[in-house]
């Protein structure tokens, strides 16, 4: 059988990627102090989903380094070792490193590095530590070596009348047998051992049966020896060596899995149940042990009553590393693939999303986007009918109307993802960069659930991320100097997004020392930056956002360069969007990102100039006025200027601009619309304003080229293609003319 | 290709393909087939500020922004009308599509590899770059167009420089 695994491998990179940052999260969520057992298994059921699928997909190096991973994980939830802050950022790097191994494979090659080795042996080195070291000489054992260690695990209060006097006669039975430990304090819950022993499992199975129903014991073989071989690479051909016979016996396989869930049993013990799950190690192991106890069908439908499954099923937490199918079964066996997948709870709720592909989506939003066009087409040539003669017609067109601008708010929805996409980075971003700087800083983060389209979601990263780290390098001051400033040695970054008026706006802020007003200037002063006689504290924050423009007295690896902002705000504004800035000394600043919900829509004004019309971005402009012939001056060396109120805005002709011919030549006989841009507001001269539409914005890049000046097209509703502006080009364009 | 496996069981023939001839003032091209998307009729345009009189703007062609270039004013053949008999050839190049204004569409010819000749250089309005060779049809003389590589010279200014995709 060959399977063309080009197919998946994409599947496993997305999921791979999930399943690492969903790591990453945990992990940062994680409390050394007080483990939570149920993070910890989450955490663990992460590494194994990884290293399932690079094992199945020939991923060797990926498989390595989780596989270790995966053994000091299943002593941390074990709790056979307790997790240190060492760990954790021992953990978090190893995340990084497969995080690189995996877009190396995504580009085709093999990632060479030699952290690899370094974080494996560092990573070993911990596991080691764990009161089980015996493990790792045990696992040193040449394949076929006769001795096994079982795990054993059973519930004292239900095997045993007499818990406390049974219990220790059980130990010593089995001691009579070979080596054992307890994994872990005896509970009346639960109690798990392990034994190493020559004898097989019959042995063991004989002697609970003296004191107790064995088939209430789970005896299995322990992961840590009992499949030879283990050590990463082999894995793929070992999980596949051990599906085949279980595929032999499909028939009695598929019972196992039919009642395989058992998912009552399961979570009824819920609250003590955990220790049931140490041992799910998965598939292969399961296989293995499958293959093995044939004919021990009544062992054997225990054993897959609690191990594969349980984990999702008794954690009853929603938690995105199970929410895909691991990609390994796809493979693996077909066999094993339901009962190693299906777990009670994905039964009692179907998968409930697909994946697309973001072309197909925007294909649809094509297509609706010309339903509309159409509607409007249809609606202006029958607007000459008569409406009481043609009344059905004329329902039919509100109808159609109204059905399809719901398709398109639908399928725009398609498009829109939580912005916790984006913010679910930055706990780590500020973890790791406070610790860099020695500084003390809590995250929080409002709004995660703000919707906005997903190619702004990808854009914006960069952006808050230089955000973020500014803050924290130039905002939030040392613990010592926050001291004697009176605020809590614990500084704090507000990530916060909100839908505010149709557009979605992002804050970054900090209760830092904020700007420094005379530096600033001073600085611009330094650069021969030209400001107005006594700027407004606006503009002198807009000065940061200037290229090669920084006030840190030191520049460090994290910020200080002056290359951020002015990245920043060219970022922003690619995306339609605008920043600003607010601040108060000794109180912090606030950056605001505004951002239009989608890039695919457009709120715009059409705006006629000569016999042309143009799209004006609504939430560019100001107001429009109709000025005096004495509000036009020419000022030397800024050509042509309005003046509004009190202020000179420099005048955009859009006609001259664009050389298009225009009937009046006079101004006052036009209209001048006031826009934002970046470079402050200016004057915009137009022929006439026509209407507002919703616009979908289209690329004039697709079969032509950039057009200076015009942000892109759009269809409008006689059919025709409209151009929509580009504001701070005009201006800019305009300057160099003048 | 399956098309050209298709074409191939159409003619029957191993090696010939099929070419639409255009005529441009007194000269008739041909161009390769498989580029040709759509023939239509000349609608009217949106103008790009700035561009050169030969591109006259875009149209919607069902929700794709197409633009449109006049090869007549482009090569400078005389006087330039736009009525209903007004000819736009949409072109597929390499998926980009672009609408080409010609005198007139003439014909789909098939032509073998071995019947087109090199073009020696001559005074065609198109630069020999661009011309792959020379086809004689019943007495009249077809020039064959490498329209690939005309639609994405520098000199129709259709395509970014350097072809920046990023930007």
């Amino acid at each position: 059988m060959t399977i063309d695994m080009g197919r998946f491998h994409q599947v496993f990179f997305d999921e791979a990627g999930e399943h690492l940052a969903a790591m990453e999260a945990l992990l940062l969520e994680l409390d050394v102090e007080a483990p939570d057992l149920e993070v910890l298994h989450a955490i663990f059921r992460a590494a194994h989903s990884i290293k399932g699928g690079a094992g199945t997909f020939g991923f060797a190096d990926m498989a390595q380094v989780t596989h270790v991973l995966e053994t000091l994980l299943e002593g941390l939830r074990n709790q056979q070792t307790a997790p240190t802050v060492e760990m954790i950022d021992l953990l978090l790097e190893t995340g990084d490193l497969l995080k690189a191994q995996l877009a190396a494979h995504q580009e085709g090659v093999d990632l060479e590095d030699p952290r690899v080795e370094l974080v494996c042996a560092r990573i070993e080195q911990l596991s080691r530590i764990d009161p089980a070291a015996d493990s790792v000489t045990l696992r040193r054992m040449p394949p076929g070596a006769t001795a096994q260690q079982w795990r054993i695990e059973f519930r004292p209060d239900q095997l045993l009348r007499e818990p406390d006097g049974d219990l220790s006669a059980l130990w010593d039975a089995l001691g009579d047998l070979g080596q054992t430990e307890r994994l872990a304090e005896d509970s009346p819950q639960l109690a798990v051992w392990r034994l190493t022993t020559q004898m097989g499992r019959e042995a063991v199975t004989e002697t609970f049966a003296f004191v107790c129903d064995p088939r209430l014991v789970r005896i299995e073989a322990d992961p840590e020896i009992s499949v030879p071989g283990i050590q990463g690479e082999t894995n793929q051909g070992e999980s596949q060596d051990a599906v085949a016979p279980a595929d032999k016996e499909e028939d009695s396989g598929f019972g196992f899995f039919a009642d395989a869930p058992g998912s009552e049993r399961v979570l009824d013990q819920e609250h003590d149940g955990f220790g049931l799950f140490g041992a799910s190690p998965g598939m292969d192991q399961v296989a293995a042990i499958a293959a093995r106890d044939q004919d021990e069908a009544e062992q054997g439908f225990g054993f897959f009553d609690s191990a594969p499954g349980t984990p999702d099923a008794a954690m009853g937490r929603d938690s995105p590393p199970d929410a895909e199918p691991d990609p390994a079964p796809a493979r693996a066996g077909t066999a094993l693939a339901p009962g190693a997948d299906s777990t009670p709870k994905r039964r009692a709720a179907p998968e409930s999303s697909i994946r697309v592909g973001v072309e197909k989506v925007d294909q649809l939003i094509n297509l609706v986007g010309e339903l509309v066009i159409t509607h409007a087409m249809l609606a202006e040539s029958t607007s000459i009918l008569d409406p009481v003669a043609h009344e059905r017609m004329f329902d039919g067109l509100g109808n159609l109307e109204r059905n399809s601008r719901d398709l398109q708010q639908a399928v725009m929805s398609i498009r829109m993802v939580p912005i916790s996409f984006v913010f679910s980075r930055f706990p780590r971003v500020v973890r790791d960069t406070a610790a860099a700087l020695g500084k003390r800083v809590t995250l929080n983060l409002v709004g995660e659930d703000t919707e906005l389209d997903k190619g702004l979601i990808e854009r914006l990263v960069d952006p808050l991320n230089h955000l973020v780290r500014n803050s924290i390098d130039h905002g939030i001051e040392t613990p010592e100097r926050r001291r004697e400033a009176g605020k809590s040695e614990q500084g704090e970054i507000v990530l916060a997004a909100s839908h505010r008026g149709g557009n979605v706006v992002v804050e970054v802020s900090d209760d830092g020392a904020g700007l420094n007003r005379d530096r600033l200037l001073a600085k611009a002063a330094e650069r021969g930056l030209v400001l107005s006689e006594n700027p407004s504290d606006k503009e002198v924050w807009q000065l940061v956002f200037a290229a090669g423009f920084s006030t840190a007295e030191r520049v460090t690896d994290i910020s200080g360069r002056g290359v951020g902002m002015d990245v920043v705000r060219r970022n922003i504004e690619g995306m339609n969007g605008r920043v600003e800035i607010d601040s108060q000394p000794g109180r912090g600043t606030r950056i605001t990102i505004r951002l239009p919900l989608t890039l695919a829509i457009l709120d715009g004004m059409s705006v006629r100039v000569g016999e042309e019309v143009f799209i004006l971005p609504l939430t560019v402009i100001r107001e429009s006025i109709r000025p005096q012939r004495e509000q036009y001056k020419t000022l030397a060396g800024k050509g042509q200027v309005v003046q509004v109120s009190d202020e000179y805005l420099p005048l955009v002709v859009l006609h001259a601009l664009f050389r298009l011919e225009e009937q009046q030549t006079r101004p006052e006989e036009g209209i001048v619309v006031i826009v934002d841009t970046n470079e402050g507001r200016a004057a915009l001269q137009v022929a006439e304003l026509l209407a507002q539409h919703q616009v979908v914005i289209k690329s004039l890049e697709t079969n032509y080229r950039k057009v200076e000046g015009i942000s892109g097209a759009t269809i409008m509703g006689d059919g025709r293609v409209a151009m929509i502006l580009d504001v701070d080009a005009l201006v800019r364009m305009s300057r160099q003319r003048a | 290709m399956t098309d050209e496996a298709q074409k191939t069981a159409v003619n029957g023939d191993d090696d010939a393909r099929e070419y639409l001839t255009f005529t441009l003032g007194e000269e008739e091209y041909g161009i390769d087939i498989l580029n040709v998307q759509e023939i239509r009729g000349y609608d009217t345009v949106t103008r790009i500020a700035n561009s050169p009189a030969f591109i006259k703007g875009v149209i919607n062609m069902r929700g794709v922004i197409v633009p449109i270039i006049d090869m007549r004013l482009k090569f400078n053949l005389g006087e330039v009308e736009y009525n209903q008999f007004t000819v736009v050839i949409i072109l597929n190049i390499t998926g980009r599509v672009v609408g080409m204004v010609v005198d007139g569409v003439s014909d789909v010819i098939a032509l073998k590899r071995d019947q087109i000749r090199p073009a020696p250089e001559f005074g065609a309005v198109l630069d020999t770059a661009y011309i792959d060779g020379l086809a004689t049809l019943d007495e009249r003389m077809v020039i064959m167009v490498d329209i690939e590589k005309l639609m994405n010279s520098e000199e129709m200014g259709l395509v970014e420089r350097a072809r920046a995709e990023a930007g």
